[in-house]
């Protein structure tokens, strides 16, 4: 393998600094050295989520997920945590619609430990039928408790289904109870063998570790890992929502509750910014205009929240609401509605404008305080927008946002039919957690 | 007035800290979540700003303005971009100094707190928390519940809030705590505005005796129906930080409960698959707090999960831990220390912690360095010593009729008591 190609770097903040490398294999590495303490945090940001799955393998993504801390030719069943917690180390992962990542945090020390068992784990994992099996059984009991059980989880996995016709968003990343049960050893094969391969992973690391031992290490053991050939995306871009849909469903639970999805547009669209900023004039915080009016005022609220989705593809703004004791669901939409029709006759005033860019601002800093927490922005933007200083760069993108852009994204975007609202009953049964268990309707 | 500082100038952000030595163990009987109410009470106005204009102008700066209570102490704090420094101790001595208490303001807040207790039944870990501390500490303040019940947060005045803000609020029990992007001198400087308008006032004690111990083998059903999942909970006491036994007993638990590695998430996650995860805990206070575990099976599996959760308890109880899982335990604390002060926003939080407690300021490191001194056969004894597997309660969130009436039965209890999901 030839050195890696230093592709760029990347400004990230005031005082630090991304370097791009690049791979003979297609691996990226994204570095950011920051000596602030002696601890540094490696990720691993694969390329996949559960939009690359279809009906009937839904849950894939993320079954593979935990299987890959259970075994491979070189490690033995338990040691890969038994060897990161030896380190003094922590490690975990998530899996999301457009992306699946892993990630560990380790003393500086622990360097050369870390890239050895995320490398091997890129390419030696074994899948045996045993362990496929009891780790389906911890997945279907995390689906229990974040789902079946759990009412918020519920009412946003329906939401979902029922905002998206098409596009694979409306699957659930924890996949359907069903689907669970039938995954075997085989699909999880082929998923890793197809999509966990240096060409489709990027490496991000941030924190106390010299740049040439990164990089010899990086070579050293990523360096023999082939690329694969990645498949077409099979995407079925969800068609324009013309007409308003609604859905209900009953949930134990002591309030209404209400659940309700703009359509978006994708976190690289131009105008992604200024409906975040809009969304935080509506959502963000107890001076926000809903906080205000649906929480403070009216008292029809106990709880109140939305905000524009952060994905690869369009998506929805996701607002949820529970309602106080003895509020009916059309008080409150007609409410909302109202307040969207303010926004759409006349844009927030510049003072609301300049609090939202402020709370953004600071967002932005508070991000900032972990290598974790920074290592994580890098993956994430690099991933989704392809731009891992993008945690900075969009706030340019926030300064130059206009009133005039917040009138044409709430005229664009907070549209009754664009929207999808759910209507949570107290009482019922549990949530039916099969894809066959909606109920929408187009009105 | 104590002051605490913490540089950390690598980013443009200050932490602003004003904590005081009066939470939920202080309230009077029958009021309880009154100092929770006084602290949220403080961001609905103040002499010269409504609530929304206190709102707007946090956000306006580039801040975070946080109220919160827990069972010994107040803190209110923000986080501010270093720009608006100057402007955002202004406007947080205003809030912790003159607060408006406005009578309108307080009827909505104990409306809203009533429509929280509420909305907050929909979760299964917390109901299931709160009845285990409720029931193991029965009688104690740290059985109650520093959000109130609805009953008790109804029947709080504006006299009441205005009283308890008078004692609790004062220079001489406030700790100041100031870190990020800003100086020593200027530290100095901003901690004498934030409470130079607060009265002199004295220095709260935190009156608390020590807990008794449970006897027996007590059950807790919080009966919610429709449950696919049991959210499980065992209790018993464990030690205080000026436990001789405290730093053996932190080894222990790590071993036990305390890493994704430990016997028990191997026993219950990673052999069976019964739970998501499976963990233990010890407590911390100047008291002797709780030693608990917590699972979440299917309720197929519930009473076989706890079957094994008490093997394994007991077990534990009984043989202690040996030379190998102590050595990989303090190894693994000992590491991943450096993550507890890896940033000055934790360094500064553990520095408050410490005084909050009565501790010296490197308590924390200590007890690293105590560690290396403690053995397995010390671990044992400790461990012995202080839990007790033959006095515990148990919590269990799931239909009473269906997987509850199993649970019953799965050993002799000594006090079984069912109670509705809905109760405070």
């Amino acid at each position: 393998m030839n050195s890696p190609l230093l592709v760029r770097t990347h400004a990230f903040g005031p005082h630090l600094s991304i370097e791009r490398y690049r791979f003979d294999n297609g691996l990226t590495l994204l570095f950011c050295p920051d000596h602030t303490a002696p601890v540094f945090s490696f990720q691993t940001w694969f390329s996949v989520g559960s939009r690359h799955e279809y009906e009937g393998k839904t849950g894939l993504a993320h079954l593979l997920e935990h299987l890959m801390f259970n075994e491979t030719k070189n490690v033995p069943h338990g040691e890969f945590d038994r060897r990161v917690e030896g380190a003094g180390a922590e490690s975990n992962a998530a899996t999301f619609l457009d992306w699946t990542f892993y990630m560990i945090n380790a003393p500086a020390d622990a360097l050369e430990l870390v890239v050895g068992l995320e490398s091997d784990r890129m390419q030696h994992l074994v899948l045996r039928d045993e362990l496929v099996a009891s780790e389906r059984e911890v997945v279907k009991n995390e689906r229990l408790q974040c789902v079946d059980d759990d009412v918020d989880g519920a009412v946003g996995e329906r939401l979902f289904r029922e905002a998206f016709s098409t596009h694979g968003y409306g699957r659930p990343t924890i996949g359907w109870m069903a689907d669970i049960e039938g995954l075997t050893a085989a699909d999880c094969r082929e998923f890793y063998s197809t999509y966990y391969a240096p060409n489709n992973a990027t490496i991000a690391v941030v924190g106390d570790v010299q740049r040439e031992v990164l990089l010899s290490l990086i070579e050293r053991c990523y360096g023999a890992i082939a690329a694969s050939e990645l498949p077409i995306e099979d995407v079925h871009p969800e068609p324009l929502q013309v007409t308003e849909r609604h859905a209900s469903m009953e949930q134990p639970t002591p309030t209404l509750k209400l659940a309700i999805g703009y359509k978006s547009p994708a976190m690289g669209d131009v105008d992604h910014p200024a409906l975040v900023l809009l969304c935080d004039v509506v959502f963000s915080g107890r001076s926000s205009r809903g906080y205000r009016r649906l929480v403070h005022e009216l008292e029809f609220a106990s709880e109140f929240g939305g905000q524009a989705g952060h994905f690869r593809d369009p998506s929805i703004v996701d607002i949820s609401i529970t309602a106080h004791e003895g509020i009916a669901a059309e008080r409150i939409l007609a409410e909302l509605d109202e307040l969207f029709a303010e926004l759409r006759r006349e844009p927030p005033t510049q003072e609301e404008l300049e609090r939202v860019k402020a709370r953004v601002e600071l967002s932005t800093i508070q991000g900032m305080q972990s290598s974790s927490g920074k290592a994580e922005q890098i993956g994430f933007c690099e991933l989704v927008l392809g731009d891992p200083a993008a945690l900075w760069t969009r706030l340019d993108a926030f300064a130059r946002v206009t009133r005039s852009d917040l009138l044409r994204v709430a005229r664009r975007y907070f549209v009754p039919e664009g929207r999808t609202v759910l209507i949570v009953e107290p009482g019922g049964d549990p949530p039916d957690s099969s894809p066959d268990g909606a109920s929408g309707v187009e009105a | 007035m104590k002051l605490l500082f913490e540089a950390s100038r690598e980013l443009p952000l200050v932490q602003l800290v004003a904590t005081f030595r009066a939470g939920g163990v202080s309230d009077p009987v029958g009021l309880e979540g009154l100092s929770r109410i006084t602290a949220r009470m403080l961001r609905r106005g103040s002499r010269t700003m409504t609530g929304e204009q206190l709102e707007g102008r946090v956000d306006s700066l580039g801040a975070d303005l946080a109220a919160s209570v827990g069972l010994g102490s107040t803190t209110v704090g923000v986080e501010v971009v270093s720009r608006s420094l100057e402007k955002a101790v202004a406007l947080a001595a205003e809030v912790i100094a003159e607060p408006a208490f406005d009578e309108d303001e307080l009827e909505k807040l104990k409306r809203q707190v009533e429509a929280e207790i509420v909305a907050s039944r929909d979760e299964d870990e917390g109901l299931a928390a709160r009845a285990l501390r409720r029931r193991l500490f029965a009688g104690h303040p740290h059985g109650r519940r520093v959000q109130g019940t609805i009953a008790s947060v109804r029947a709080i005045t504006r006299e009441d809030v205005i009283a308890h803000h008078r004692r609790a609020f004062s220079q001489e029990n406030a700790i100041v705590a100031i870190g990020g992007d800003v100086s020593g001198e200027q530290a100095t400087d901003f901690a004498v505005q934030l409470t130079e308008r607060l009265p002199k006032g004295e220095r709260l004690p935190y009156a608390v005796g020590a807990p008794v111990p449970p006897v027996g083998r007590r059950l807790v059903i919080v009966d919610k129906p429709e449950r696919s999942q049991c959210q499980l909970g065992i209790g018993t006491l464990g030690a205080d930080l000026a436990d001789e036994d405290y730093v053996a007993l932190l080894l222990a638990n790590a071993v036990f409960g305390g890493m994704f590695t430990s016997r028990l998430n191997q026993e219950v996650r990673v052999k069976r698959g019964w739970s998501y995860g499976a963990s233990s805990g010890l407590a911390t206070g100047p008291v002797r707090e709780a030693f608990t575990v917590w699972s979440a099976p299917s309720v197929d599996d519930a009473v076989a999960c706890f079957e094994l959760e008490l093997g394994l308890l007991e077990a534990f109880c009984a043989h202690g831990i040996d030379e190998a899982e102590l050595g990989f335990a303090r190894e693994f604390m000992r590491r991943s220390y450096a993550f507890e002060i890896d940033t000055g926003k934790k360094r500064l939080q553990q520095k408050l912690d410490c005084l909050l407690l009565g501790l010296p300021d490197d308590f924390h490191a200590q007890i690293i360095e105590r560690m290396g001194a403690v053995t397995a056969v010390d671990a044992s004894r400790s461990v012995a010593r202080r839990l007790d597997p033959k006095g515990m309660w148990v919590s269990a969130v799931l239909d009473a009729e269906d997987v509850g009436s199993d649970l019953r039965e799965a050993i002799a209890w000594d006090e079984v008591v069912v109670e509705p999901f809905n109760c405070d």
